[in-house]
């Protein structure tokens, strides 16, 4: 077997519930993340130089999901869940809300992270916090906290306790 | 404070829900066909076959492996009801040994049956080199190239020799067939007759004197992908009769792993055949064998292709304002970003297509010889009328001629407009995609000399023919920046035929350096009429 086989069928063996919760935290559906972490395994182990350790592939998994999830053009075929209030979420918008509010990074890492401009992480947040203007949860937004709270730093790994 | 922000957004999410196998075996055999694609990579090791070839001796002798295959050693006398799409157990139905220079008593279609025992276990979407036994099957042919359009090219640098080769497969017999596009091997031989016991292997490529490993087995690639049925596969081509499927493939030779037999095509010191092996899909899943239709063609000829690198070579340092030389091209040398250069290998792969991440480089302005490209007939300009503000929109309609002597390849091509081309780039000043126009209200010529260019991780790979023409339309799309700059698109269109200056800038792979870029510059006349 190939080396980057080996890698990618222990990686998925091992590390595929988290990668799929790390999609799942990033696009809000199962679908979604199904396809998400599929087009990351793809971009990652396509690379002239594939990962070499299951460790090293979930680093480069972390930042392959949050490139590709910014840049999700449909959100999913399944149907939105009514009381879900992020359902007026764009890809992109859910997606960068999810770094800032679970990975609890700022603004500059997420950019860092998911390869977009700064500006265009600043204008998702925005606009995030304006589509959910008058939901459950807008009283815990503000614009203020989004572009200038977080952390700075940034741990290269998807494993976290999301509860 | 953010609490229940969290609480909504890991609303459903299940830490122990497993990934679907379904999406590690579709991910397997994407990455498969990335990394086959990936071909001007050559291991250049020799693979060794002759082990291999004893297993598909002993296979050979029970052919049935292959799920409802009868094993007749003739087609059937009988005419069966013809399959609406033909699968790999109807051609299995009715095969029989191919040998080395032995013709049929009457035309049929060329494979290979391949048993996937004894691969590495757990190998699905790896390639993996192996012998086969050589089969005739079905009746009549049923997959042959295409002679009009199958091609290669050779481009060659000091020790580095590379042949592009172009083929498409048609489908010549009466009925659909199903094929895995992902397991298509493309083989580039000089002796296609001759028995060998080495090749070079890169994916789902190789290069041998020729594919007779004996006088019943021949090589190939096989990935157990292609053993499994056709509705878990990513990817599957149903060829009805008449239509065609393409694709291209790079072979590399240079003085780290030189291949023989590509640096003697590029030569001119041996013919070229190009074979094409390409699994059919089966009905049942799992196969115990990989069959494939096999096509060759012998190219009547592999003409020079004009490189990057030689022009590269022979460039002379431009500076601003300095009139054309005779036999001269304006062209500059680039290195390409860090942040860009995987992506865009990918993309040149075929890989890529989401992302257009842009980053500026500064790079060194050339004179290469020439020209290479030249203005048809200046540009045209198309402004939409009466649509809305925000959605108003500009066309520069443009062309250029091949008039190299040669063939050229080229990754990319895009229009820069220069606002004032006369001066250089004042302090601020940053290159902005307007769509896929490259735009600066200025100029992109730095006080030192130096020019800037804006490369993407975008490549769309395609060889022009001498005395060929290409006729574009860049559209400059008022909202889309690639920059916080704001920009003037109505300024920059009028500049043109005034102070500022449209340029065709066209990307030349150089494959003795990946890490830099060779782009030629084809200024534009001022707008005609539209």
């Amino acid at each position: 077997m190939k080396a980057w086989a080996r890698v990618l069928e222990e990686l998925s063996r091992d590390r595929g519930p988290t990668l799929l919760q790390d999609g799942y935290l990033l696009t809000g559906t199962h679908h979604a993340a199904q396809t998400l972490v599929e087009d990351a395994l793809v971009a990652v182990f396509s690379r002239q130089i594939p990962p070499s350790t299951v460790n090293d592939a979930e680093a480069a998994m972390s930042r392959a999901l949050r490139h590709a999830a910014v840049r999700r053009s449909h959100v999913s075929d399944a149907p939105a869940d009514p009381d879900d209030p992020l359902a007026v979420l764009t890809p992109r918008e859910r997606a960068v809300l999810a770094m800032r509010y679970v990975d609890g990074v700022a603004v500059p890492v997420i950019a860092r992270e998911s390869g977009l401009r700064e500006e265009s992480v600043r204008d998702a947040l925005i606009s995030a916090i304006a589509r959910l203007e008058g939901s459950e949860i807008a009283g815990e937004l503000s614009v203020d906290d989004a572009l200038h709270g977080g952390s700075i730093a940034h741990e290269d790994t998807s494993v976290r306790d999301v509860r | 404070m953010s609490r229940g922000v969290v609480d909504a957004l890991t609303r459903g999410a299940d830490p122990a829900a497993p990934l679907s196998p379904d999406v590690v075996v579709r991910a397997r055999s994407r990455i498969a066909a990335a990394r086959r694609r990936r071909a001007s990579w050559w291991a250049g090791a020799s693979v060794a076959l002759l082990a291999a070839a004893a297993l598909a001796v002993g296979t050979w002798a029970q052919p049935a492996q292959i799920p409802a295959a009868a094993a007749s050693p003739t087609p059937s006398e009988t005419p069966a009801a013809r399959p609406s799409i033909l699968r790999a157990e109807d051609l299995a139905a009715a095969m029989e040994p191919r040998a080395r220079a032995v013709e049929p008593d009457s035309v049929r279609q060329a494979g290979l049956l391949c048993p996937l025992d004894g691969l590495p276990s757990g190998s699905l979407g790896s390639a993996v080199g192996t012998s086969c036994g050589s089969v005739w099957m079905g009746e009549g042919r049923l997959l042959r190239l295409d002679e009009s359009f199958t091609r290669a090219t050779a481009y060659s640098f000091g020790d580095s020799s590379v042949v592009m080769v172009t083929w498409m497969a048609v489908n010549s017999g009466p009925v659909p067939i199903a094929l895995d596009p992902a397991g298509a091997v493309v083989s580039l031989v000089t002796d296609p007759g001759a028995v060998t016991d080495t090749a070079y292997q890169s994916g789902f490529t190789q290069v041998a004197s020729s594919l007779w490993l004996g006088d019943q087995q021949r090589m190939t690639v096989v990935t157990a992908g292609a053993a499994v049925a056709g509705s878990s596969l990513s990817d599957v081509w149903v060829l009805a009769p008449g239509e065609s499927a393409s694709g291209e493939a790079t072979f590399v030779s240079h003085s780290d792993t030189p291949l023989t037999q590509v640096a003697d095509i590029a030569a001119g010191r041996a013919e070229a055949t190009v074979v094409v092996q390409i699994p059919v899909v089966p009905a049942a899943s799992p196969a115990a064998n990989v069959l494939l239709v096999e096509a060759e063609h012998e190219l009547a000829d592999v003409p020079a292709g004009l490189s990057g690198d030689v022009l590269a070579a022979d460039g002379v340092p431009r500076a601003m304002g300095e009139p054309v030389p005779d036999g001269a091209q304006a062209a500059m040398l680039c290195e390409i970003p860090e942040v860009l250069r995987e992506d865009r290998e990918l993309a040149q792969d075929g890989q890529l297509t989401s992302s257009g991440d842009s980053a500026e480089s500064v790079c060194a302005p050339l004179w290469v010889p020439g020209p290479v490209f030249a203005d048809h007939e200046g540009t045209t300009i198309v402004t939409d009328e009466g649509a809305p503000e925000d959605t108003t929109r500009t066309r520069v309609l443009w062309s250029v001629d091949h008039k190299a002597h040669a063939t050229v390849l080229t990754d990319n091509w895009s229009l820069l407009i220069e606002g004032v081309a006369s001066e250089v780039r004042t302090e601020g000043s940053a290159l902005t995609r307007l769509g896929d126009t490259i735009v600066t209200q200025t100029s992109a010529w730095l006080p030192d000399g130096r020019r800037v260019a804006l490369l993407s991780t975008q490549a769309y790979r395609f060889e022009m023919e001498p005395g060929s023409s290409l006729g574009m339309e860049s559209t400059l799309f008022p909202g889309m920046l690639t920059s916080d700059q704001p920009v003037d698109a109505g300024f920059l269109v009028r500049s043109l035929g005034d102070a500022g200056v449209a340029t065709v800038l066209t990307e030349l792979p150089l494959f003795a350096d990946p890490s830099r870029v060779l782009i030629l510059e084809t200024p534009l006349g001022a707008p005609v009429d539209g």
